[in-house]
């Protein structure tokens, strides 16, 4: 009795039949999508780092300075005075002060960065986003501070920083307050005051709006208040910030991402390309017997789109990994893989196995089946 | 009707410019099914163009080709190929097996090629093999093959879609005695019992005496064979041509391929009386 198997296509034959070259493709490939996956994820990441407090906040509006509704650029000053005037407005429901600048400190010799926030702490309006220990609330003279500053610095609960020379004890330690370059810190309003001779100017005032009340014409009232005011919603304020990383490593992330897509190409093309080389006198022989190019075109494309699937499989999977391991090592990275995104790196992979195809397949469209004869 | 028939086929290389080249010059050819014609002739003399363009793989620079009546030779780069698959079957002296694929694939191939999907395709194929004597052979990839088998395994894929052509290229040339008579054999029964026109370019003695006509085509032209004379040395037919390399030995003329045989076959001489010999060498 013979045993009937599915036969495998030539592409496959071909491409198992050397492991080695298929390795290499597929490494190439993983490499690749490894790459640009990192570099998107981390992308992703610092782009939700940026928005993590800001979206923390139940506010509706950002009222700043005009122009300065960019935490990270600019410098927003209004007088305290203002509050009283904002919630006087119809529909405001409530108003809240938040005193913020980026200031350097010495921890353990060491020059560091800390964006220090000081809120209201009996509404907490401004405050940590997401506590991980300790208590949530400081009081005078405590600190509530970011994971990440906390790791690097390696502070705990309990410890002591010096700001300006005022102590402050560590009380608590939060996530999602990490700016890259600098890490969120949060005090009371008054602490705040005190450090940044902020007693009678307040940079932002965050307002909420009363329940059902039209935020678009609410707007326009709070606009139409005072000159020199910028109202921003709570999205808009959002997407403002994140110009830090989208303006400013969008262009960078591109190239590389574009570098990365490249690199990937000529792996897949060359291994694919040596392997048809190798075969031109098999698809000679092909093309003698009565192949049509569109087989054989299809033949090699399967060939790079397989080495590409492989690849994109074994990429995917290692970014997951890097991502996972790295936080340990580099508290800075902070990922965060979207599916569109690795989706669109699928994407990315057919394209890049379909142009890796392409040189081959022209070498294909020029093999003479008459070589065929020759010994 | 002639299966296959070549009418007035001429085919230049470079045409025009100064290294042109005509391989083939104004050849007629007509093959009947259960024919097989051997066609024979001196390196470069153009046996493989004209192999080629029976086959419809290069177009000729002038002339018809007819596969069962229909001129094949006004068809487009594009249609022949689909033609080929189904019209002519190809053997070739270096088998040309795909090196990946196991002789069933091989074959199996072709009829997917064809249009032959699955499960069909694969019967079709085993079904040939068996008939070759390669039942035990389906799954050998053709390194573990002997040479003899690797060609039976092309002559199945050169008839797994049943055309009513076959052109061999030296197709024994790289067997030992043995198989070679096997596949000469092979090809004659190819013929008989499956009405096949065959062509077999060959300068295989065991063609020859397969063959049911012998052709000689020498720069680009068919020649009477009664002009033709055996190298004693190397066995090839040469033109008896005074420009050829020959020998006179008493009354007797030997014509040579080539320099090389001649100084063999004259480095035998000493069993012939030293007086007898005479060099006519041009």
């Amino acid at each position: 009795m013979i045993k009937r198997t599915k036969m495998p296509s030539l592409a496959v034959k071909n491409l198992l039949a050397e492991k080695t070259r298929l390795l290499i493709s597929v490494g190439g490939v993983a490499l690749s999508v490894l790459i640009i996956l990192v570099i998107i994820s981390l992308y992703s990441g610092w782009k939700d780092l940026i928005a993590n407090y800001i979206r923390s906040i139940p506010v509706d509006f950002w009222v700043t300075q005009e122009g300065a509704a960019d935490m990270s650029h600019s410098v927003s000053i209004l007088p305290s005075s203002l509050k009283g005037t904002l919630e006087q407005i119809a529909g405001v429901g409530e108003v809240h002060r938040l005193v913020g600048r980026q200031i350097s400190l010495d921890v353990k010799g060491e020059e560091v960065h800390l964006r220090v926030f000081g809120y209201d702490t009996q509404t907490g309006i401004g405050g940590p986003p997401r506590m991980l220990r300790g208590k949530n609330t400081p009081s005078r003279g405590e600190i509530v501070i970011d994971r990440v500053f906390a790791q690097e610095n390696k502070l705990n609960v309990d410890d002591e920083l010096t700001i300006a020379d005022r102590t402050f004890k560590v009380v608590g330690i939060s996530d999602d307050g990490n700016y890259i370059f600098a890490q969120l810190a949060f005090i009371p309003i008054e602490d705040a005051e005190d450090l940044f001779e902020m007693q009678v100017f307040t940079n932002w005032f965050l307002v909420k709006a009363k329940a059902g009340e039209d935020l678009a014409s609410l707007k326009v009232r709070l606009e139409d208040l005072t000159s020199g005011l910028t109202v921003s919603p709570k999205q808009e304020f959002l997407e403002e910030n994140q110009k830090l990383v989208t303006e400013t490593f969008l262009p960078i992330i591109g190239v590389l991402v574009f570098i990365s897509f490249l690199v990937g190409v000529a792996v897949v093309g060359l291994t694919v390309y040596t392997a048809t080389i190798e075969k031109s006198r098999e698809y000679g022989v092909l093309k003698a017997l009565g192949a049509s190019n569109s087989y054989l075109y299809r033949t090699i494309i399967i060939q790079s789109l397989i080495s590409g699937v492989l690849g994109f499989i074994l990429g995917t999977a290692l970014s997951y990994g890097v991502n996972y391991v790295a936080i340990y090592f580099v508290p800075e990275f902070v990922t965060k893989v979207r599916i569109p995104d690795v989706i669109g790196v699928f994407g990315a992979v057919v394209v890049m196995s379909i142009i890796a195809s392409y040189i081959p397949i022209r070498r294909i469209a020029q093999i003479d089946p008459m070589k065929v004869f020759k010994s | 009707m002639k299966v296959l028939e070549l009418k007035e086929i001429s085919k230049i290389y470079d045409e025009g410019k100064p290294t042109e080249v005509r391989a083939v010059d104004g050849v007629d050819l007509a093959v009947s099914a259960g024919e097989v014609v051997l066609v024979m002739g001196p390196s470069g003399s153009g046996k493989t163009t004209l192999l080629s363009i029976a086959g419809g793989i290069l177009k000729p620079t002038a002339g018809q080709v007819f596969w069962d009546g229909n001129e094949i030779t006004r068809l487009s780069e594009r249609e022949l190929p689909h033609l080929r698959l189904y019209g002519a079957g190809f053997i070739f002296q270096t088998f040309n097996l795909l090196t990946n694929l196991t002789a069933l694939e091989n074959v199996a191939l072709t009829v997917n090629l064809a249009g032959g999907k699955g499960k069909k395709a694969q019967e079709k194929a085993e079904d040939l093999l068996r008939t070759l004597g390669l039942e035990k052979r389906f799954y050998h990839l053709p390194r573990d093959l002997s040479g003899g088998e690797k060609q039976r395994v092309s002559v199945a894929r050169a008839l797994v879609n049943d055309p009513r052509t076959i052109l061999a290229d030296e197709p024994t040339a790289n067997l030992d005695s043995k198989a070679g008579h096997d596949v000469a054999e092979l090809l004659r029964d190819v013929a008989k019992e499956r009405s096949k026109a065959v062509v077999v370019v060959s300068h295989d003695q065991r063609i020859r005496d397969i063959a049911d006509r012998v052709l000689w085509l020498e720069d680009g032209k068919f020649k009477e064979l009664a002009q033709m004379a055996t190298d004693p040395t190397c066995g090839m037919k040469v033109e008896q041509k005074v420009e050829n390399p020959h020998l006179m030995v008493g009354a007797e003329t030997y014509y040579f391929c080539s320099e090389g045989c001649k100084q063999e076959f004259a480095g035998k001489k000493s069993h012939l009386p030293q007086n007898k010999w005479r060099s006519l060498k041009k």
